[in-house]
């Protein structure tokens, strides 16, 4: 009903060509584990719907834009037992996949994708 | 010895082939320039202003089936690899060979010194492969004097068997090297018959060696042409004809060699032989004979069904011998009937220079063939069937207003690519992927107008439908009768229209060069090097840089600024419509998505403290705007990105992140926090 409603407005509100109104709509804040301190972003790489956000105690978090309009964090265990020093998301414009390619400390390279997408 | 630098790679265009090679089922061309070959695949776009206007591909793509309609599919040629070759490249030919790393077919690559390369395509490396090399260079061949011609100087030509039995290059005076090809049949054999020998050759192979693997080709011979038939002296061409249960050729020679000035004494010598190969006897059986031939006949053209037989070229005349021997032929210059006395249809109006024009079947199922002469005209040959046999043939020219002077040079090779398309390529100017539509007909491409989706798998979907069409017709007769119906009648003229799809350019030949490096080029108009190329209606002035010239469009000063993000915004779909997150972002960037984009710039002013500032852009002007909730003074943006398709602004800074909408209709934004 609310999906309906919404559409009904859209129709009768807004002239034809929409403006962009930045609204927000939501503030991520960073924390570490234990909720305590704000930690700082280093670096933040977007691959739609993905972003991989790498913070100061090089813990990365990896957040999804969901269909309905949030976004969320992921659970990644792997991701989130490391720490890293670098890391990026990669998608090509020739296969569907999303790839991460995160560095450690110690120079080693891991790389993961996505292999739920289609 | 290396001592020159190539800075612009061959750009003239040899020979081309058309034949699935990357993989049994695509649509490669493969193009030699001279010493440069390149294949490149076929891809179909849509192109006319219809398509402009659709909606966003999201959306329903039923609702956009009518305009779409009103747009044309349009080919272009993609470069698949290109890979230089040792040696300049005499003639290509398609060949299916057994077990090739692609499961394709192969190429058989000729090049000048009397040497055959046989190369396939290897999917692991993208790369070639080269299966196997011959060469027929040497000095004990029979019939070799110290006066005969030398090698680099004589005619030299590959051609091959169009039922791939094997292939034939002409070198020498009168040389022919046959390389034979193992056929599947041959190998199922002699694994049906000798189960225990072969039991018995793997046991002694046992002791560690292993079984050569068998060649795709058995051992190439070579055959005087004199000993199939002595007064074959003076070859002028062979080719391979088709549908036929023998490899069998067909060759125009003579006993003396001709020569214009001699007419009067030496007229109508040449004949035109056809011969049956038995490849295991390596020996040859004449089927027919025509003789009386005029004297500038240059070459053979084997033509399929329905039409069968050959076309003999020549420079006044085009003569069409069927399988039978029966010939026919039409003169379309003044100057054959003084030249000869075979029996010609006269179309002496048209007053053509046959000299240099390239040939190729234009249609499978009318058996019409196009001419391209030598000034880039094109010309049609339609026949005149009666029953199964050809009674006579029409040449006519191609009228301007049906493309018929699209083309500016001469071809130096021609491709028929199927469904509609041919790749004209040239030494003189640019090369062009020709298409071409029967007047009357909406044809193949109208009939797929209303689909949108991948164009790679319409092309094989099309393929699939006419093989499922012929597999109804078990024995090929009734399908045959019903073709040779249709065009028993000659083709009108005008029922052809031409269109050039796509285009390879060329800057060959290089008549003048002038270097231009010290004075500024004026971009786009004069370059480094100016060169002065093409040929007659194709030539050009080209001006080549080394590097990409930019022209600055606009130049907005921002002080002080630090971070510089451009972002495109889209609007939500409308909800309802259930859209697929994640897909590649070229969708994004369609033309038909609608954009609001924001320039978002972090400063860092002199005081120290840090502020994000937010343009909006409209065409080379930015303005300052305030929109929205974006965070401006707090502190300065790491990064700006977008997720969700586009729809969702998302802003980095030192130790959150922030997401704005982009213009969902109606709704303004929750603002949720996590925890």
């Amino acid at each position: 009903m609310t999906l309906v409603s919404s559409v009904i407005a859209a129709l009768f509100s807004n002239p034809t060509k929409s403006q962009t109104e930045l609204n927000m709509e939501q503030i991520i804040t960073m924390e570490d584990e234990d909720g305590n301190e704000e930690l700082r972003i280093i670096n933040a790489t977007f691959a739609d719907p993905y972003m991989l956000i790498l913070r100061d105690n090089s813990s990365a978090k990896l957040y999804q834009a969901s269909g309905d309009g949030e976004v969320e964090e992921v659970e990644a265990d792997g991701l989130a037992s490391t720490q890293w020093l670098s890391a990026t998301l990669y998608k090509s414009s020739a296969s569907a996949e999303i790839y991460t390619f995160l560095l450690t400390h110690q120079g080693g390279l891991h790389v993961s994708f996505d292999s739920k997408r289609r | 010895m290396q001592c020159y630098t190539e800075i612009a790679p061959p750009t003239a265009v040899s020979h081309a082939v058309h034949l699935p090679f990357i993989a049994p089922r695509a649509h490669n061309l493969v193009v030699a320039r001279n010493s440069l070959l390149q294949i490149f695949e076929l891809k179909s776009t849509v192109t006319g202003a219809a398509a402009a206007e659709s909606a966003s591909p999201l959306l329903d793509a039923e609702a956009v089936d009518l305009p779409l309609q009103r747009t044309e599919h349009t080919a272009k040629l993609v470069l698949v690899g290109e890979y230089p070759l040792a040696g300049t490249v005499l003639s290509l030919a398609r060949v299916k060979v057994l077990n090739t790393k692609s499961k394709a077919d192969a190429l058989l690559v000729a090049f000048r010194d009397a040497k055959l390369s046989l190369v396939e395509w290897d999917p692991e490396t993208y790369n070639l492969h080269t299966i196997s090399i011959h060469y027929y260079e040497n000095p004990d061949l029979p019939g070799l004097s110290p006066w005969s011609t030398e090698l680099k100087d004589t005619y030299n030509f590959l051609t091959a068997d169009p039922a791939n039995r094997c292939a034939a290059l002409k070198f020498g005076v009168h040389n022919l090297a046959i390389l034979p090809f193992r056929q599947r049949d041959v190998f199922d054999e002699e694994d049906d018959f000798d189960m225990d020998a072969q039991k018995d050759a793997r046991m002694q192979d046992a002791n560690g060696t292993a079984p050569e693997p068998k060649t795709p080709y058995s051992a190439s011979f070579v055959l005087p042409l004199t000993s199939l038939d002595p007064t074959l002296t003076h070859p002028v061409h062979l080719a391979f004809l088709h549908e036929s249960r023998e490899p069998t050729f067909g060759i125009i020679a003579s006993s003396k060699a001709t020569a214009p000035s001699l007419l009067p004494e030496r007229k109508d010598h040449l004949t035109y032989t056809v011969f049956s190969l038995d490849l295991g006897d390596k020996s040859s059986t004449t089927l027919h004979t025509v003789q009386g031939l005029p004297y500038d006949l240059t070459s053979v053209v084997p033509l399929p069904s329905p039409i069968g037989g050959a076309l003999l070229l020549g420079s006044n005349e085009i003569i069409h011998v069927d399988v039978a021997g029966k010939t026919t032929g039409v003169a379309v210059n003044e100057f054959a009937k003084s030249s000869t006395s075979f029996s010609l249809k006269d179309q002496t109006d048209l007053a053509l220079h046959l000299e240099g024009c390239s040939i190729e079947l234009l249609s499978q199922d009318s058996g019409d063939v196009l001419i391209i002469l030598n000034d880039g005209r094109l010309l049609t040959l339609t026949f005149t069937l009666d029953g199964r046999t050809v009674s006579g043939m029409t040449v006519q020219r191609v009228a301007a207003e049906h493309g018929g002077h699209v083309l500016k040079s001469a071809a130096s090779c021609i491709s028929n690519l199927g469904r509609g398309r041919i790749f004209v390529g040239s030494e003189d100017g640019d090369s062009v992927l020709l298409g071409w539509q029967a007047a009357g007909k909406s044809g193949a491409l109208g009939r797929k107008a209303s689909e949108v989706g991948t164009d790679d798998d319409m092309d094989v979907e099309e393929d699939e439908v006419d093989d499922l069409d012929d597999d109804l017709y078990n024995d090929t007769a009734p399908a045959v009768k019903k073709i040779t119906a249709a065009a028993a009648e000659p083709t009108a003229p005008g029922s052809y229209t031409f269109r050039i799809h796509d285009t390879l350019p060329s800057i060959a030949p290089i008549k003048d060069v002038i270097l231009h490096t010290d004075a500024a080029a004026q971009y786009p108009t004069t370059g480094e090097i100016m060169i002065a190329c093409g040929r007659g209606a194709a030539g050009n002035i080209t001006a080549l840089n080394r590097e990409i010239n930019l022209t600055n469009l606009a130049q907005i000063d921002l002080p002080s600024a630090k971070g510089l993000w451009a972002v495109h915004a889209r609007k939500q779909a409308p909800g309802g419509i259930t859209a697929d997150f994640g897909e590649d972002t070229e969708a994004n960037f369609s033309v038909d998505a609608d954009y609001d984009q924001y320039l978002v710039v972090s400063k860092t002013d002199e005081d120290g403290s840090e502020n994000t500032v937010v343009y909006e852009v409209s065409g080379k002007e930015l303005e300052e705007t305030s929109k929205g909730d974006f965070e401006r003074e707090e502190g300065s943006t790491l990064s700006v990105g977008t997720l969700a398709k586009g729809t969702k602004i998302v802003q980095i800074m030192q130790s959150e992140a922030r997401t704005y909408d982009s213009g969902k209709l109606g709704d303004c934004g929750l603002v949720f926090q996590p925890n």
